[in-house]
């Protein structure tokens, strides 16, 4: 931002002598009256961008129509027992066809979604609010508000910044389940035909990616030696997590966890990195002058 | 129990900041809340005149409060429900400020409305809440544990607000909500109460799509039971109940946001905006308006309430009539709310909080009208008021305030260093000043005390050109180093090494790197070279690490992009783990100066926490350079939460050291000053806490006189005692020192745990002390520890004693009685009431406001009245006084006590009343249930059964045995079970901790003047209490005897320990523990005494205390 002509403090109150400042008063003023705004500007063009990908009608731009629909072919370098097919419309998979080889008698087993039905990605629709939320508490400071004090930026900078950190971390740290969780989420009677009994499917955001894990289990024999412990939740389960699902013990066989990289996300987060550091600068920016706004308030 | 401590606010001038983001009117309109950014709650008191005062800060929660909700049938109990930003919630009684519940989620609330269906709900209701989270949650009003969600089948999204239609028509309660999509969704209430107790899904009875977003409130006209009113931030709407049919839009001007509304009565509403403005509209309709005429000919005048709805459409147009507006603050942001109360001796109020920490009220007429020429009328503010009203209006003082030459300077850091009994203080002028903390505080708070301004000892600190932001006292950390050793770190990021001794500058580390914002130390098993080293975190983010013996800077961290949450060392490596606000790690090598690695997101996190969990026999410690992230971390770990929170970076008030009192408990001594800095600003302010129950274990001779009933000759003993040293006059307290007269006096004075050990405690280092002392403290248990020998300076305590009673002693009851007080109790008078407090061991604080004590109505016009709690205390005090036996209120020893000089006569008066005042703390803080539970069984006559509860029957036990202090045996102190069971009384009727003391307090010291007053009288001691004396001696002699045995007993048990005896031996080795005290005593005599005869006379007797109480 371009440095305040002299006396010129642009933007200053009426009535409000600009004279006789000594120059850090003057400067900590133009921070206040003209370089805050022009950050929050940015940072309003920043996430109302990041808020486009999660294709969010801005607020007050009306609505859009039905959001549109993407596919998405998942896979991994590693197996290729596994592909899935995931169509994402905004925060909800639309469509999902899943296919299973298994090597041991060359079966191959597929599974789609009811028509009828829409899973919701928890992850991405908490990330689009807190995002319109950072938004929403930056557009009732637009260039006709006055700041008055360093401490009331501050406070705004750490209100926007708490909603970008969760927002980011929503997409970052997928809920930790458990498998009998797993098992009972709404998601394994999304399909149709029913998925076997012996599969578990769960679907998640990491980072910028869609991951779709598929659990094949077997059952424990009631007189089994094995000790059975129940696992605790994770992630990703890994082969021989056991688990208690109705009056079954159950234990896991295999895991297959594919993934597609999902652009808008990458981009989302680059936005949610970006915007955080433009806040934590304005922070630091006010703070060099900390002496003088918390004793002499504007 | 819950232990808690008494505390004494020094606010200074200023107030501290209180940015409010919530506000609600309790429903008898006396108590205003409201919630602030920086994580309090404020009462205010609202006199019938609609006038405000702010009576009581609340501090429990550790991050901005989102919303506050009633949680009770108000009229029932008094329950304010508030939710922060990091998921705590917390359920407070607005009427004492005491927290009820406490509870962390793994949610954000936003909104919380209370649901009770008294006819078909078990329990005490419901809290319905929305927040960021997925459709809205059931949570158990006085558990604060979910109960269930309400689902929705279409769209599920986070819920902007709510509230609850309670239709008379079709007696059906129904849940109207509107997401953040703008999606309107109704669920029923009452009819699902059943299918929610079953824990089955519930979902949306109707919904529909509203098209505009950011909702911020949903209201049901109960006047017409037609009409909904819905508020965005960019218009409101008016529907029709019916069919959800749009009756009206009304879009706000550019630049101007709505916050809310409320329906006023029929067809007349009330909107609100960001910026403190409101507008009453009356809703017309415009068939209506078509004039008489019109309707005469048509009849469609019935069309205000058409059946079919449809004709209502779009026919509604709003009148402005009013508004209200505020002056100045244009711009700010404004929570508000109106209040409709219809019922005759309350008012319609509008009110505001502003981040300010202002609140206003508008008095909304019951009819607003416009002006004559239709033009709409502005409604003058009522009443307005901030927290620095309070503190202009009333006198403040900081704890500086007298010490001479720091006249108005402002402090901006402090630290206590209670073995010292110093105050540091870091000035915003770069002075440090150095004060006796006790005698600060005397010199500000009392009488006279002032005439102490200028012997106030203190030195001042000259080396820093800026404000000193921060200082570590390192010997209080780790007993191993220097004890002339300070710290201080500067606005201008300079760091010096002082000795506070000589006061002179050992050192000046200059590290350019912005004001230091904290001093840390690295733990005991850290070491560079055997010393530890300085940890300093400056606010350019960057880390210092100082090594103060070899006076260099070890490591300069300067990387870290954001600033620095967390700070963990690696002894095995040599590393230094710098966690930052965006949850990315940087480790660094110390040797070499070098960063090691810099991780973010999922191995960050593994990287901070994997060192606590993993590594238990290598424990690395954390030391949290804000209270938050303790919290954070709490609130993290939740096993299988469905929303993890990121790190919170908007902690509100921080106490310099850290936040829980429970963390500030293990202090050494009766009395702790314990600084409070603001985030945002640089506004501070100093507790005093004092610890009646560490106060009363120093002050006491012989605790075992308090235990066992048979020893009841307390009050003569220290008579005797008395008589025998007289020269000695504080020879109660100076135990440490083996030099006492006779024998048994010798025997008294040395508690038995002590005796063996007693040599080394003293040689041993304070430090060491201080550990014993923190591990007795965080035990905790039932039974009692060794009493650790401590190392407090004698008059330290008494000074400490005295303060305790001066500031909780009300004043100014009664003139006579005052100067009585100041003569024969040797304490001040308090210049003016002082901001009372209480500290919970759990971690919270409620603190009074200066003015406080103006609060109350009643005792508004009395000004001769200072510092009494509330009316009640007299009531209270006078109850008591009846109880109270006439002439045995007293210990005996100092009624008869005519040689003995005046100065151990009030030492000994003061060790009695705090004597009581404990026992009466500790019986009215003992949970109520628990309480119970020992009734029960005390019915049941099982005495034996009783004692596993344990704590409540030490309590009573010990109560009792406090109360008989100069009691003689063969007296059945029937007044004193009256007293008990008057305690017992005042705890189910929740009568507020400091009531109780004061009460008391007033009573019994009322009652030893009037003693004494009478003595003055009579010229020498009523001959009964002669005989009472003699027959006492006799028994004396006995017990003497047998104490002598049992103390060699004891000694030759204990000596080959050379350790205090420990308590895992005693818990084995009978039942008789029970009758203890809960506080500390030497474990042995106890279990000695307690086979002495005195032990089935006990059980009858708590047997005959819970029948009457029963009864």
């Amino acid at each position: 931002g371009a440095r305040p002509g002299q006396g010129g403090a642009g933007g200053g109150g009426p009535g409000r002598l600009t004279v006789g400042l000594c120059p850090q008063e003057e400067e900590f003023r133009w921070l206040l009256h003209d370089e805050v705004h022009a950050v929050l500007r940015q940072l309003q063009d920043i996430l109302k961008e990041a808020s486009l990908r999660f294709t969010l009608p801005c607020s007050g731009t009306g609505t859009e129509g039905p959001a549109k629909q993407e596919n998405f072919i998942l896979g991994s370098c590693s197996t290729d027992q596994v592909k899935g097919v995931l169509t994402l419309q905004g925060d909800a998979l639309s469509q999902a066809d899943v296919n299973l080889k298994i090597p041991r008698n060359n079966q191959l087993l597929h599974f789609a979604f009811r028509e009828d039905k829409q899973w919701k990605l928890q992850q991405i629709q908490d990330a689009r609010n807190h995002v319109s939320q950072a938004i929403y508490l930056l557009a009732n400071r637009d260039e006709s508000y006055q700041f008055r004090t360093g401490a009331e930026v501050l406070k705004l900078m750490d209100a926007v910044m708490l909603q970008l950190t969760r927002a980011r971390n929503r997409l970052t740290t997928p809920a930790t389940l458990t498998l009998p969780e797993i098992a009972a989420s709404g998601l394994t009677r999304m399909f149709a035909p029913a998925l076997p009994s012996d599969l578990l499917v769960n679907v998640y955001i990491n980072l910028n990616k869609l991951c779709l894990t598929v659990y094949q289990l077997h059952a424990l024999q009631p007189n089994s030696t094995k000790n059975f412990r129940p696992a605790g939740g994770a992630v990703l389960h890994s082969p021989g997590a056991m688990f208690e699902w109705g009056s079954q013990r159950l234990e896991v066989s295999h895991v297959h966890k594919v993934e597609c990289v999902i652009p808008w996300l990458n981009d989302a987060l680059v936005f949610f990195t970006v915007s955080l550091q433009l806040c934590q600068q304005l922070k630091d920016k006010i703070s060099v002058f900390s002496s003088y706004w918390s004793y002499r308030p504007f | 129990m819950r232990c808690s401590l008494q505390a004494v606010a020094l606010w200074g001038k200023k107030a501290p900041p209180h940015s409010i983001t919530a506000i609600m009117i309790t429903d008898d309109q006396q108590t205003i809340v409201t919630g602030s950014q920086e994580g309090q709650l404020c009462l205010w008191n609202l006199s019938p005149e609609l006038k405000i005062s702010a009576k009581e800060l609340l501090f429990g929660h550790s991050a901005s409060v989102t919303c506050l909700a009633k949680a009770r049938d108000f009229s029932k109990q008094p329950y304010v429900v508030s939710a922060a930003e990091n998921g705590e919630m917390c359920v407070w009684n607005v009427t004492n400020g005491q927290r009820v519940e406490k509870a962390t989620l793994p949610y954000r609330h936003t909104a919380i409305c209370y649901y009770h269906c008294s006819f078909r709900m078990t329990g005490e209701g419901w809290l319905l809440c929305c927040g960021e989270y997925q459709d809205v949650l059931i949570i158990d009003a006085k558990s604060l544990a979910v109960i269930h969600t309400f689902i929705s089948s279409q769209s599920p999204d986070w819920i902007n607000c709510l509230c609850i239609v309670h239709s008379m028509r079709i007696q059906e309660d129904s849940l109207l909500v509107v997401s953040v999509a703008g999606e309107l969704k109704v669920w029923d209430l009452s009819s699902s109460i059943n299918s929610i107790q079953e824990k089955q899904d519930v979902y949306e009875k109707e919904s529909k799509f509203l098209d505009s977003l950011n909702c911020r409130a949903i209201r049901f006209c109960t006047y017409t039971e037609r009409l909904l009113l819905v508020v965005f931030s960019k218009c409101w709407k008016v529907y029709d109940y019916c069919d959800f049919s749009l009756l009206r839009t009304e879009v706000s001007r550019s630049g101007q946001f709505f916050a809310g509304g409320e329906v006023l009565a029929a067809h007349r509403i009330i909107i609100w905006t960001e910026d403190g403005h409101s507008f009453i509209y009356q809703l017309l309709n415009r068939w209506a308006q078509m004039g008489a005429a019109y309707k005469t000919f048509s009849g469609l005048s019935k069309s205000i309430y058409p059946a079919d709805g449809r004709v209502l459409k779009e026919t509604i147009y709003p009148h402005l009539l009013c508004s209200t507006s505020v002056q100045e603050n244009k711009g700010l942001s404004f929570v508000m709310g109106y209040m409709n109360e219809r019922k005759e001796p309350f008012y319609k109020i509008l009110f505001s909080g502003e981040v300010s920490g202002r609140i206003t009220l508008w008095h909304i007429p019951d009819v607003p009208v416009s002006k004559f020429d239709g033009s709409p009328r502005e409604i003058p503010i009522t009443a307005t008021w901030t927290l620095q009203d309070n503190f202009d209006k009333h006198h403040t003082m900081s704890i500086i305030d007298h010490v001479p030459g720091a006249g108005t300077v402002v402090v901006t850091s402090s630290v206590y260093v209670s073995s010292l009994d110093k105050l540091i203080c870091g000035c915003e002028d770069g002075t440090i000043l150095i004060t006796q903390a006790l005698n600060a505080a005397k010199a500000g708070l009392l009488e006279g005390g002032s005439l102490l301004k200028d012997s106030l000892p203190h030195k001042v600190l000259k080396g820093h050109h800026q404000s000193v932001t921060s200082l570590l006292y390192p010997h209080g950390l780790s007993s191993k180093l220097d004890q002339s050793w300070l710290l201080s770190g500067d606005q201008d990021s300079c760091v010096i090494l002082w000795n506070i001794f000589t006061e002179e500058v050992l050192h000046k580390f200059f590290l350019e790197a912005g004001p230091v914002t904290s001093l840390l130390m690295s733990p005991e098993n850290f070491r560079l070279r055997s010393d530890q080293v300085i940890c300093c975190v400056c606010s350019d983010h960057s880390v210092a690490l100082l090594h103060l013996e070899g006076k260099r800077c070890l490591l300069h961290a300067r990387k870290h992009l954001f600033p620095v949450r967390m700070i963990k060392w690696h002894p095995v490596e040599n590393f230094l783990i710098v966690g930052c606000a965006d949850d990315s790690a940087y480790i660094w090598e110390i040797e070499t100066g070098t960063l090691e690695r810099h991780e973010t997101g999922e191995r960050a996190r593994i990287i901070l926490n994997c060192c606590d969990d993993s590594q238990p026999l290598k424990p690395e410690f954390a030391l949290p350079v804000t209270s938050e992230t303790h919290k954070h971390k709490s609130v993290e770990q939740r096993p299988s939460s469905s929303c993890q929170f990121g790190p919170i970076p908007c902690p509100g008030l921080q106490v310099e050291s850290s936040w829980k009192v429970a963390d500030v408990k293990p202090f050494s001594g009766p009395f702790n000053v314990l600084p409070v800095k603001t985030r945002w600003s640089d506004i501070g302010f100093h507790i005093l806490l004092f610890d009646l129950e560490n106060l009363v274990e120093l002050l006491l001779p012989t605790p075992v006189c308090d235990v066992d009933p048979s020893n009841s000759f307390y009050g003569s003993e220290i008579l005797r005692r008395a008589k025998s040293t007289v020269e000695k006059k504080t020879l109660t307290l100076k135990r440490n020192k083996t030099a006492s007269g006779s024998l048994s006096a010798e025997a008294q004075a040395k508690p038995v745990s002590e005796n063996p050990a007693q040599g080394e405690n003293t040689a041993k280092s304070l430090g060491d002390n201080e550990g014993i002392k923190r591990q007795k403290k965080i035990k905790n248990s039932k039974k009692m520890h060794p009493k650790p020998s401590r190392k407090v300076d004698a008059n330290i305590t008494i000074d400490t004693a005295k303060l305790f009673l001066s500031c909780f002693l009300p004043w100014g009851v009664d003139k006579e009685f005052d100067n009585l007080c100041i003569k024969h109790l040797d304490i001040l008078k308090l210049q003016g009431s002082v901001s009372l407090g209480l500290a919970s061991n759990e971690d919270h604080f409620s603190l009074m406001l200066p003015g406080w004590d103006l609060c109350n109505a009643e005792m508004k016009k009395d000004y001769s009245k200072v510092n009494l709690f509330s009316k009640k205390v007299l009531d209270l005090s006078n109850k008591y006084m009846s109880t109270l036996p006439n002439q045995v209120g007293m210990p005996r020893g100092l009624e008869n006590n005519c040689d003995s000089s005046q100065e151990s006569n009030t030492l000994n008066t003061i060790v009695y009343l705090l004597n009581r005042l404990f026992a009466v703390y500790k019986l009215v803080n003992t949970p109520l249930e628990l309480a119970c539970g020992t009734d029960r069984s005390f019915k049941m006559e099982s005495v034996h059964k009783a004692r596993i509860p344990g704590n409540e029957i030490s309590n009573i036990s010990s109560f009792y045995g406090y109360l008989r202090n100069g009691k003689s045996e063969s007296h059945i102190p029937e007044a004193d079970i009256s007293l008990l069971k008057l305690i017992s009384c005042w705890r189910d009727q929740s009568v507020q901790v400091t009531e109780a003391i004061q009460a008391v307090l007033l009573a019994e010291v009322q009652q030893h003047m009037k003693n004494l007053s009478k003595r003055a009288g009579n010229g020498q001691p009523v001959s009964m209490t002669e005989d009472v004396h003699c027959e006492m001696r006799q028994i004396l002699q006995e017990t003497e005897w047998t104490r002598e045995e049992i103390e060699l007993h004891c000694t030759t048990d204990t000596l080959p320990l050379q350790t205090p005896v420990s308590p895992v031996k005693h818990d084995s080795d009978s039942n008789s523990a029970k009758f203890q005290d809960t506080e500390d005593m030497p474990d042995r005599c106890v279990l000695e005494e307690s086979e002495s005869p005195g032990k089935p006379r006990h059980h009858s007797w708590i047997a005959k205390v819970c029948s009457c109480k029963l009864c």
